[in-house]
């Protein structure tokens, strides 16, 4: 399962990156790198020891858990100090030792090298207070999945620990401009493992992952205006779903996969229409004389939010998935935009102008409590994180466009940023589904 | 007796002489008649050539007197730029005029406030010379590009930008532009012309332009 998941991903990627619509060579790409600004303050403490035999290969497993748990903002790391031989299996750990230690959650683990060349991986979460076993898994796996495998521990231990998903195996996606190169980038959530599937000389904008992981829905200016294409990353082939009269964008895939919500300007003013996942005929679900854009699916699917300007100036609406009234939903501030449904269904996230500035908040549907996350010149595009504790956005940093990140809460703040050229337009991918 | 003689003779001489003196004296002054003549003959004439050519320039004041004022009667009935004046030059070569600074068609591009999409006053003519431009050249066609400043929205901006577009093409076709020689799109903020993060840029990328296809 793990097997063909990942080595069909890396075949896929290799295979997109010498793909017929590529322009020209790809850039020398550092990847992203994380640097967290700021944590919650009640953090869970951590201590994983090295695992067995994770020398000899060029990734160490235990430092790529240890980083994953430590950038969620949510863990500390609780050092059990040097010693002459760590313990890789429960019969061989000295409990008093740890507890003296003050270590609390502890991960053990080993690789062992098969004689057909795999790897087999073991890890384990032990409670030392109680002196057990939390949880525990064996892999085996060819060893350019070792980085995969980390993710998938660290997500483990996550969900154990935090109780709601990791998302250290997810992938994200993002536009990176350089000079007048456009290239639409796929990297693992820690930013390893970068690759663009489709380079052009003209804007790319409003990446979309579907429901599943396979496809991502995009707006391209290649025909010289906004085009909307579904690109499936399997084999890097891809189609138009829409290009009709004036402007094709802001695509978004119902929960089920099966339809996107777009925007058309083809009747008029930009308006919004369902359209089916492969192409067809669009349904037209506004009915306005302003712009109505970026429609957000709600998790069960039955309802959308959007912006409008229907009422002079650009605010968040609410209306049914079919079409009908809509309900207002933002009303301080003159300009609230690009809303973005929580995965829970209980909020959403959106951009709120405040002074000069334009920045991400969230908004609770219930109580319509809103609260200003951050404090940047210019945010925009938040993307959630797939279980709902994150929201990434495209930011500045040094008149450079950068990717951050803030937890719903606003406690944890995250900053991504790429070596060379400016970030922008970032979405979060799905979990994945052989979890 | 011979006294008288030599009188008569000398009296002779002296009339003889005096004879010959008076035929002298004529011809000098016929002479000198005709000189002062031709003289005041050529002075008259080139009085004549001064005087006709100071009508001339009298009369050249008069006619460019008269013609200014005619001109300055009908202008108010020719606007700056007719039907006729535009055509003649721009069917002549409507690539040079696109080309041309001078030209009322050099200036492609409409400006916009903040979340805006009108055309304000100062862009109404700009429009109406394309309007005449186009309907003068049948064979041109243009692409209306709206753009918009960096802030906000990557989605909405497009949604504006779109907008702006949809405006200019609205114009151009209440002027007599058949709607199927425009196309209006958006680039959103994707092209930004000035790359500034201050009021000005900002001002510079709030725009439409008007791009003629194969120009």
């Amino acid at each position: 399962m793990i097997d063909s998941e990942v080595l069909f991903r890396r075949r896929a990627l290799r295979a997109l990156a010498c793909g017929g619509m590529i322009v020209g060579v790809p850039l020398a790409r550092a990847a992203l790198t994380i640097e967290i600004v700021g944590g919650n303050g009640r953090e869970i403490p951590i201590t994983i020891l090295p695992f067995a035999n994770q020398e000899r290969q060029r990734d160490r497993i235990g430092d790529i858990v240890l980083a994953d748990l430590l950038r969620s903002g949510l863990f500390r790391e609780e050092s059990a100090g040097w010693m002459p031989r760590y313990p890789s299996e429960p019969e061989d750990i000295d409990w008093r030792n740890f507890r003296n230690r003050g270590v609390a959650n502890l991960v053990i683990g080993n690789l062992v090298e098969r004689s057909d060349g795999k790897l087999a991986v073991r890890f384990r979460l032990m409670e030392v207070g109680k002196e057990s076993q939390r949880t525990g898994f064996s892999y085996t796996i060819a060893a350019a999945q070792l980085r995969a495998i980390a993710h998938r521990i660290a997500d483990t231990i996550y969900e154990t620990l935090a109780n709601e998903p990791g998302v250290f195996s997810t992938r994200i996606c993002y536009v990176v401009k350089n000079g007048d190169r456009f290239e639409l980038q796929v990297a693992d959530s820690d930013g390893a493992n970068a690759d663009f599937i489709l380079a052009n000389r003209e804007p790319i904008i409003s990446p979309a992952w579907s429901p599943d992981g396979t496809r991502i829905a995009y707006v391209s200016f290649e025909k010289r205006k906004s085009t909307i294409y579904v690109h499936s990353l399997a084999d890097g082939s891809r189609q138009v779903l829409a290009n009709f009269e004036g402007s094709n964008s802001a695509p978004a895939w119902s929960p089920d996969g099966q339809r996107l919500a777009i925007t058309l300007s083809r009747d008029g003013v930009a308006q919004l229409y369902t359209i089916a996942a492969d192409g067809g005929d669009p349904v037209r679900i506004t009915n306005s004389m302003a712009i109505d854009t970026e429609a957000s699916w709600s998790p069960d699917g039955r309802s959308i939010l959007y912006t409008s300007d229907r009422g002079a100036s650009p605010q968040i609406y609410r209306m049914s998935a079919s079409g009908g009234p809509s309900e207002r939903m933002t009303f301080e501030g003159s300009y609230n935009v690009t809303p973005r449904w929580s995965p829970d269904g209980r909020s959403f996230c959106f951009i709120q102008r405040n002074g000069g500035r334009y920045n991400v908040a969230i908004q609770d549907l219930g109580s319509r409590n809103a609260q200003v996350l951050t404090d940047g010149r210019i945010d925009s595009s938040p993307t959630f994180s797939p279980n709902g504790r994150m929201i990434l956005y495209a930011s500045e940093h040094n008149r450079r466009g950068i990717l951050a990140a803030v937890s719903r809460d606003g406690r944890i703040k995250q900053r991504l940023s790429e070596s060379s050229g400016s970030v922008r337009e970032p979405a979060w991918g799905p979990l994945s589904k052989s979890r | 007796m011979r006294i008288r003689i030599c009188l008569t003779v000398l009296a002779l001489c002296l009339v003889g002489c005096a004879g010959q003196d008076v035929k002298e004296q004529s011809k000098v002054a016929v002479e000198q008649r005709d000189l002062l003549e031709s003289q005041r003959k050529s002075e008259d004439a080139a009085k004549r050539v001064q005087v006709a050519r100071e009508q001339e320039e009298l009369n050249r004041q008069l006619e460019e007197a008269k013609r200014r004022k005619a001109a300055e009667q009908q202008d108010p009935l020719v606007k700056p730029l007719t039907d006729g004046s535009m055509s003649e030059r721009a069917l002549a070569d409507p690539g040079s005029a696109l080309k041309d600074p001078a030209s009322p068609v050099f200036k492609r591009s409409i400006y916009y406030n903040y979340d805006q999409y009108d055309i304000t006053e100062e862009y109404r003519g700009l429009v109406e010379v394309h309007a005449q431009f186009l309907k003068a050249n049948k064979s041109l066609k243009v692409r209306v590009e709206g753009n918009c400043d960096e802030r906000g929205s990557t989605e909405y901006n497009l949604a504006l930008g779109q907008r702006r577009a949809d405006s200019v093409k609205r114009a151009l076709t209440v002027l007599g532009v058949a709607p199927n020689r425009i196309e209006a799109v958006s680039f959103g903020e994707e092209k930004p012309k000035a790359t500034g993060q201050d009021d000005d840029s900002y001002a510079a990328n709030r725009r439409s332009d008007i791009v003629y296809l194969g120009q």
